[in-house]
């Protein structure tokens, strides 16, 4: 097979897609099982085998679609389908009189006068289906999935292995991005004579010029394998993206094989949820000085020689193609940590800093690690408390001075001076290694409440806040995290011994006393 | 009061020269170009007052509270400046400081409805509360060591309330959701006094357009009958067709509310104030169930009841088929519609008095006009909010499936384009879980 065809084999739309039991033919056969990451939860899977399920085990291998249960499945089946059984077809049935529920019933029917664990791989909206339309007389399994929902993973003889508990992605320290995406792009790029799809590259010479191939130079740059996949773990902390492994798989093959150059499929392609979100972060939409004086004398044709001579070192490079200026903005952004010509395009690296994801990200492994309580408390004090005061405070900044804002009655502000501050001791307990948000504890005056998650746009929005910007009710997006917490500031504060009354013309303290109240103004 | 002298009533009940509604219907027609939106404190202290069981004990006031309060207060203080800024707060201007503090001063309006609109909204919504289980009430939250002293005067104002029930639900479904979300309202008393206002219109909205809809089909128990809105930010193109005419069969339905209730009336015996009143689908499943002796008396009544409301109103005598009780009901039925309808006639002006006022009173916050896309049902984002918030009630998120069931039970239904956005509105607001890619597995949580 030809490099188009074998590459085409990678998208999503492509038959080889799906997994079933069948074989493909010898060429796919070998790119599958060359291109085959084997992931942790595999390796929990076959080990849950060897040991030997006991009889009437039921092993739930749960997912989205794409994620690989199948694959998974199938490369296991011939091993172990002597002594479980395997249904890797839980989301139809094969009756037109029947529905998939009916056909999960049946399946639960037949395991239950059988004598072999069974082994089903299933999209975990259809457990949910099964957990609310199944019939009654498999209760117990609805109930099993009812405390999966909740968290558990071992219900009696009911097995849950889930591709949630296993991300993609990580943010611990020294092993930011994923491992999974980078081995699979080192995979596909790889320059030997093992990898067949290179092996294809090099036999089709005659085609170099052609986009395809000169995408695929570009993406053996491994600083541009970085990059994307940093530029992905962006996508999936703001956007919540999920990434199974055949969104992967086509994700790839449109980087290689989309309508355009690699920097543009990236960010301007025009397929699907995942190219939505990361049109989200085309560097084009940056403003800054140097982009825009880019952009515009590009857009007029004003001479630049430096620039000519990278142009012509980049073509040398890659291959020969004709960009607008845009499309440089995005090259310039993922070619930034390589070495070429006069390095025209490095101009830009720090127009491309992502610095609320870095923050995010460092600020993540404080609360994982707590290695560093210092720097963590520098956080708490001067960016969540601050910006969680400046919100709580926002109608009447200047009345309540360094209090907190409680109530209004008819014109009457009241308020109330209390200690926040982090709650080292909660923090210890709050966090699991979830990604897209970390737990934030606070204690207010020596009350603790309730940790509350923090993901990028949380943090955006108490970055914004304390720059200035107001939330209105009409900006719902986040805000309501934010005003949950500062109501719960609000309740505790509410109960202090010292009220503070501030109106036009006058400001008043009540002191509770020994069941007296002692007003005074100041 | 039974359904059985209500109905044997109607044999001789007199026909009044002027039609009128008293019950079911929480709007009359629009007197004047002035709209007046319902007190809803007023409302809201007479829907409190039933569900907690709860009102001022007799000869109680808002005056002698204040006085008391501020003698408790003035005890404790001994400072006149201060004392006065505490008068200014809680009691100056209507007290509106005091209401800011927690629901339970909302008692002191039960009752002191002073516009027609607002007693209307209140009995028909608080008449749903009736046979309904007691709420406790849960005090904000937010009290300071002050306030407390105030909620704690309060109590010696309050005694148990034992309410009459003398009128049947019309619209079951929707009492028993209403009385869930009334509930769930009181055990977040800081949410819920922001919201009141948002609450009591919806409700008051829903059950005018759901009771609306149920009247024709007096054959069977009302049920949620499909009404789809669009949010605000939807676009209603041509092909939804469902949220297209939504608006104009809703009125068309509206238009026949006044009629059919008025006819209703003299089913309940107007005159009696003691006597239960129940909707006109309970006095035909009643009229069926009977042993045929039974039935053949009340048949004959109604026979003689369509009579002289025909003849009063100067109608000829029906000229249809009367043979089962349920060719009364009907020729019941279509005889008010009939008499409402007469070109030039008084009752048609008066009938589309009624319709305005729905459309100016009761759903003006639903209604919006795309021009050439026409006129459709909205649900704006606050309306939307509180409403998944009631549907997701006690628990902390709901599957999204099961939201939009929740909010078929409450009468607001959504087509599958709308239920796109929606999920769009939610990741927005950020109170979406997906557990995997499958639309199966897609949580709302409740964002209070």
């Amino acid at each position: 097979m030809n490099f188009h065809a074998l590459l085409g084999t990678l998208a999503k739309s492509s038959a080889q897609a799906v997994s079933t039991l069948k074989k493909h033919s010898p060429d796919i056969e070998a790119l599958r099982s060359y291109l085959y990451v084997k992931t942790e939860i595999e390796t929990r899977f076959v080990d849950a085998l060897n040991q030997r399920l006991p009889i009437g085990t039921i092993l739930f291998l749960c997912g989205s679609s794409g994620d690989g249960k199948s694959e998974i499945l199938r490369r296991h089946y011939d091993k172990f389908s002597v002594d479980n059984r395997f249904y890797l077809d839980a989301t139809h049935s094969f009756k037109p009189d029947q529905n998939a529920v009916e056909a999960l019933d049946q399946l639960f029917d037949e395991h239950n006068a059988s004598n072999k664990p069974l082994i089903v791989g299933i999209n975990i909206g259809m457990m949910f289906n099964f957990q609310n339309t199944g019939a009654d007389r498999h209760a117990a399994i609805k109930e099993a999935i009812g405390r999966f929902i909740k968290g558990d993973r071992d219900v009696g003889r009911y097995r849950f292995l889930s591709f949630e508990d296993y991300p993609k992605f990580s943010l611990e320290e020294g092993k930011v991005g994923s491992d999974f995406i980078s081995k699979l792009l080192a995979k596909v790029t790889a320059s030997s004579s093992e990898n067949p799809l290179y092996a294809a590259y090099l036999c089709d010479e005659k085609n170099h010029h052609k986009l395809e191939y000169q995408n695929y130079r570009i993406l053996q740059e491994e600083s541009v394998q970085k990059l994307i996949v940093k530029t992905l773990l962006y996508v999936r902390l703001k956007y919540d993206q999920f990434f199974s492994a055949r969104a992967i798989m086509d994700f790839i093959h449109n980087l290689i094989a989309g309508d355009s150059i690699l920097f543009d499929n990236l960010f301007s392609s025009s397929s699907g949820e995942l190219s939505e979100s990361l049109s989200h972060l085309d560097p084009c939409l940056r403003r800054t000085q140097k982009i825009d004086e880019f952009v515009v004398q590009r857009s007029l044709n004003i001479s630049d020689r430096e620039f000519e001579y990278f142009k012509i070192e980049y073509q040398a490079r890659y291959g020969a193609v004709e960009m607008s200026p845009r499309s440089w903005i995005r090259a310039f952004y993922l070619l930034r940590y390589i070495d070429l010509g006069n390095n025209y395009h490095q101009k830009f690296s720090l127009d491309f800093e992502n610095i609320i994801f870095e923050d995010y990200i460092n600020i993540w492994q404080l609360h994982h690690s707590l290695s560093d309580k210092k720097k963590l408390r520098g956080f708490y004090n001067k960016t969540l408390i601050a910006s969680l005061t400046k919100f709580a405070n926002r109608l009447v900044p200047k009345l309540v001075g360094d209090g907190l804002y409680l109530a209004e009655r008819n014109g009457v502000t009241i308020s109330a001076t209390v200690s926040i501050g982090m709650d080292s001791k909660a923090l210890e307990e709050s966090n699991s290694g979830q990604i897209h948000c970390f737990k934030a504890a606070l204690k207010v005056e020596d009350k603790s409440i309730e940790p509350f998650p923090i993901t990028v746009s949380f943090l955006e929005l108490t970055e914004r806040i304390l720059a200035g910007y107001r939330p209105n009710r009409h900006d719902k997006n986040t805000v309501v995290i934010l005003e949950e917490v500062v109501e719960k500031i609000t309740k505790i504060a509410s109960k202090s011994k010292a009220l503070y009354f501030h109106k036009d013309g006058g400001d008043w303290s009540l002191q509770f006393e020994d069941d007296e109240f002692v007003a005074e103004t100041y | 009061m039974s359904l059985k002298e209500n109905l044997q009533a109607a044999a001789s009940v007199e026909i009044k020269d002027r039609n009128f509604v008293n019950h079911f219907l929480t709007f009359r027609q629009q007197r004047g170009e002035k709209i007046s939106d319902p007190d809803v404190m007023a409302v809201a202290g007479e829907l409190l007052s039933i569900a907690w069981r709860k009102s001022l004990k007799k000869g109680t006031s808002l005056g002698k509270f204040t006085e008391a309060s501020m003698t408790r207060l003035s005890k404790k203080i001994a400072d006149e400046e201060f004392e006065s800024v505490l008068q200014h707060m809680y009691f100056d201007d209507d007290a509106k400081g005091l209401f800011q503090v927690s629901p339970e001063f909302m008692l002191f309006k039960a009752g002191s409805a002073s516009s027609g609109n607002t007693r209307h909204v209140g009995t028909v919504l608080g008449n749903m509360l009736l046979s309904r289980p007691e709420v406790a009430p849960v005090s904000s939250e937010n009290m300071n060591f002050l306030e407390a002293e105030l909620l704690d005067e309060f109590q010696s104002c309050v005694s148990e309330l034992s309410p009459p029930d003398a009128t049947e639900d019309y619209l079951p479904f929707m009492g028993e959701v209403f009385a869930e979300d009334l509930s769930l309202l009181c055990s977040y008393p800081g949410y819920m006094m922001q919201n009141l206002k948002a609450f009591v219109g919806l409700y008051n909205f829903l059950y005018s357009a759901q009771l609306a809809m149920n009247l024709h089909s007096w054959r069977t128990e009302p049920t949620s009958k499909p009404l789809y809105f669009i949010m605000d930010t939807e676009r209603a193109s041509s092909e939804r067709t469902y949220v297209r005419e939504a608006l104009n069969a809703l009125l068309g339905y509206v238009g026949d509310l006044f009629p059919v209730l008025s006819a209703l009336e003299y089913l309940n015996q107007p005159d009696n104030k003691e006597a239960t009143r129940f909707p006109l689908w309970k006095h035909f499943q009643y009229i069926e169930k009977l042993p045929d002796e039974e039935k053949y008396e009340l048949h004959q009544g109604l026979k003689c009841f369509l009579e002289s409301y025909r003849t009063t109103r100067g109608r000829e005598p029906w000229g249809g088929e009367l043979s089962t009780p349920e060719d009364v009901f009907k020729a019941i039925v279509s005889t008010a519609t009939e008499i409402f309808s007469q070109a030039r006639s008084s009752q048609l002006t008066v009938n589309r008095k009624v319709v305005a006022s729905f459309e100016t009173e009761v759903a003006r916050h639903f209604i919006q006009n795309r021009k050439r896309g026409g006129r459709v049902l909205i649900m704006n984002q606050d309306y939307l909010l509180l409403l998944t918030n009631l549907a997701v009630g006690n628990k902390e998120k709901l599957q999204y499936q099961q939201l939009i069931e929740e909010f078929k039970r409450r009468g607001v239904w959504f087509d599958q384009q709308s239920q796109q956005a929606l999920i769009e509105f939610y990741e927005r607001v950020g109170n979406l879980e997906r557990m995997s890619d499958s639309g199966d597995a897609v949580y709302v949580r409740k964002t209070i």
